[in-house]
C-alpha cells in the first residue's frame, strides 16, 4: 500500500512539474531572441502583455510605492538562454501612478531556472516622464551597465531641457545566477533634452561637465 | 489750422457714428489669417480671385481652406463591336486642424487618473462642448479588450468628421491592455482627436488618418506628436501612442463622447 502512494506521489509531482515546464515554454516563446552580445536599447523595448495568468507564475509580486493597483501592467520584451539559466527581460508598465508621481515603464531583469522556477530578479532602468536611461555591456558574460537619469518633482515644469541627475549601475551575474548590483557613480548632473527626427521624438541624456 | 484736441475729438463722436474694432478691421484690413488676427472676407475675395489664397481664418467665419483641386484624367480606346476601357488617375486631399500643441495638456500628477478631464480641458481649449452622448464603436471582447466593431461604428466615424469639420476637437476612449477601469469593461485611456487628412488613392477609395493628442504624457513633444495617429481597420479605429521610452501602446477606439 505504502508502495502505492510513494508511486502516486512521484506521478502527481511528475505531472505538476511537466504542467509548469509546458505553461514556462508558453511564456518564454514570446519573448524576443537577444541576437547580438552587446546590450542595445532595442533589447528593452516590449510589446505583447503578459496575461494575467502568467504574471502571477513567472513574475515577481512587489508592492510598488509609486503605482497604484489599477495602472500596472507587464510587457514581454527579450530574453538570452545561458548553459544553466535563462535571463529575461521583461516591462513593469504604471500608467496611472499614485498621487504626485509621473506614468514609468521599469524594465525588470529576470533570471530563471530552465524549469521556469525564479532564481532572481532586479529592476534595472526606469523610463517614463521623469526618467530615461542609457544602456551598454555586454549580455555574454552578463556585464550591463545602465546611466540611469531621473528628475527631481520640483524640475518637472521646467521647458525644454530637463535638469536631471544621472546614477551609473554594472549589473553582472553569479555563477548560481544571482544578479551582482554595483554602483559606479551617482548624482552626476545633467539634462534630458527632447527632440524630433524623422522617425518621431527621440530623447537624450546629456550630462555636464564635472 | 485748427490743433485736434481731446475736446474737439469727444464732439466729433456725437455726430460721427464710432466704429468698434472689428469693423476697423473690415476697413482697414491687415490681417494674418491666424486665429487671433484673421484676414478680412474684402482680403479674403481679393486674395481668391488673385488665386493666392491658401487657407487661413477669415474674420467671422473661422478656418476657411483652400480650393480643393481635383485633377484627374480619362481616356479609353476601343472599337465598335470590339472593346474598350476607360481608366483614371488623379489625386487630391484635404485636412483639418483643430488646436494647436499650446493647448496640449498633459499627464498631471496631481490627478493621475485624470486623462478624461485633460481631454475635456483640450476640448474647451478647443472650443468644444460635451453633448453626453456615447457612442460604442466596439463590442467587448474576451479578458476585456475591444472586440469587433459594433453596428453603430460608423455614426461614431460620422461624428469624428462633423466635429472636425466644425472646427472642433473630439474625445475618444481607447483600449490597449485587458482589463478595464471603466464600467465598460474594455476602456482603458481618454485621448483627444485634433485632425484629420483624408487623400484619395490610386484605387478611387478614400483614407483618413487621425491626428490626437494625448494624455498619458506630460511630455508635450510625444503626447502631440504628429506620429500619434489612428485609421479605420475592418471598421475599427485603431492606431498608435509612442511612449517616451520607445514602447508603443496599441490603441483601439471603443467609444467616441460626441460634440453639442
Amino acid at each position: 500500500m505504502k508502495k502505492i502512494i510513494a508511486f502516486l506521489c512521484v506521478l502527481n509531482t511528475t505531472i505538476a512539474l511537466g504542467q509548469q515546464i509546458e505553461l514556462f515554454d508558453s511564456y518564454m516563446i514570446n519573448f524576443r531572441e537577444i541576437q547580438a552580445d552587446t546590450v542595445s536599447r532595442n533589447n528593452f523595448i516590449s510589446g505583447k502583455e503578459i496575461s494575467k495568468e502568467l504574471v502571477r507564475c513567472f513574475v515577481p509580486d512587489k508592492d510598488d510605492c509609486e503605482c497604484s493597483k489599477k495602472g500596472v501592467w507587464y510587457r514581454y520584451a527579450s530574453k538570452m538562454e545561458k548553459s544553466d539559466f535563462i535571463i529575461a527581460i521583461i516591462s513593469k508598465d504604471c500608467d496611472i501612478t499614485k498621487a504626485g508621481f509621473y506614468p514609468y515603464s521599469d524594465d525588470i531583469l529576470m533570471v530563471y531556472s530552465k524549469e521556469g522556477k525564479i532564481i532572481d530578479y532586479e529592476v534595472v532602468s526606469r523610463e517614463g516622464d521623469a526618467w530615461h536611461c542609457y544602456y551598454s555591456g555586454t549580455w555574454e558574460p552578463l556585464m550591463l551597465q545602465v546611466e540611469q537619469a531621473f528628475v527631481e518633482n520640483r524640475n518637472m515644469k521646467s521647458q525644454g531641457a530637463l535638469p536631471c541627475f544621472i546614477n551609473t549601475y554594472l549589473y553582472t551575474m553569479t555563477s548560481n545566477g544571482m544578479i551582482k548590483k554595483t554602483i559606479l557613480s551617482e548624482k552626476q548632473e545633467g539634462e534630458i533634452i527632447t527632440t524630433i527626427d524623422q522617425d518621431g521624438p527621440k530623447r537624450l541624456i546629456i550630462k555636464k561637465r564635472k | 489750422m485748427k490743433k485736434l484736441t481731446r475736446k474737439s475729438l469727444d464732439e466729433l463722436a456725437i455726430k460721427m457714428p464710432i466704429l468698434d474694432e472689428i469693423q476697423q478691421k473690415t476697413f482697414v484690413g491687415g490681417g494674418e489669417g491666424s486665429q487671433y488676427n484673421p484676414y478680412t472676407v474684402a482680403e479674403f475675395d481679393a486674395m481668391c480671385a488673385s488665386g493666392s489664397w491658401n487657407g487661413g481664418y477669415v474674420e467671422g467665419w473661422g478656418y476657411t481652406f483652400p480650393d480643393i483641386t481635383v485633377s484627374g484624367s480619362y481616356g479609353g480606346s476601343g472599337s465598335y463591336g470590339g472593346s474598350g476601357s476607360y481608366g483614371g488617375s488623379g489625386s487630391y486631399g484635404y485636412n483639418y486642424t483643430t488646436i494647436q500643441s499650446d493647448n496640449f495638456y498633459g499627464y498631471d500628477s496631481s490627478d493621475p487618473q485624470g486623462c478624461y478631464r485633460r481631454c475635456q480641458e483640450m476640448l474647451t481649449a478647443g472650443g468644444g462642448t460635451l453633448s453626453g452622448e456615447r457612442i460604442a464603436m466596439t463590442e467587448v471582447g474576451e479578458d476585456g479588450v475591444a472586440g469587433a466593431a459594433t453596428t453603430n461604428a460608423a455614426n461614431g466615424i460620422s461624428a469624428i468628421d462633423a466635429a472636425l469639420r466644425a472646427g472642433q476637437p473630439i474625445i475618444v476612449g481607447v483600449d490597449y491592455k485587458s482589463g478595464s477601469p471603466n464600467s465598460d469593461n474594455m476602456t482603458d485611456h481618454f485621448i483627444i482627436i485634433t485632425g484629420s487628412t483624408t487623400t484619395l488613392n490610386s484605387d478611387g477609395t478614400t483614407s483618413t488618418i487621425y491626428n490626437f493628442y494625448d494624455p498619458a504624457t506630460n511630455n508635450s513633444t510625444y503626447g502631440t506628436s504628429s506620429n500619434n495617429t489612428l485609421s479605420l481597420s475592418d471598421g475599427r479605429l485603431t492606431g498608435s501612442f509612442q511612449k517616451p521610452n520607445g514602447d508603443v501602446n496599441n490603441y483601439t477606439v471603443t467609444t467616441v463622447r460626441t460634440n453639442q
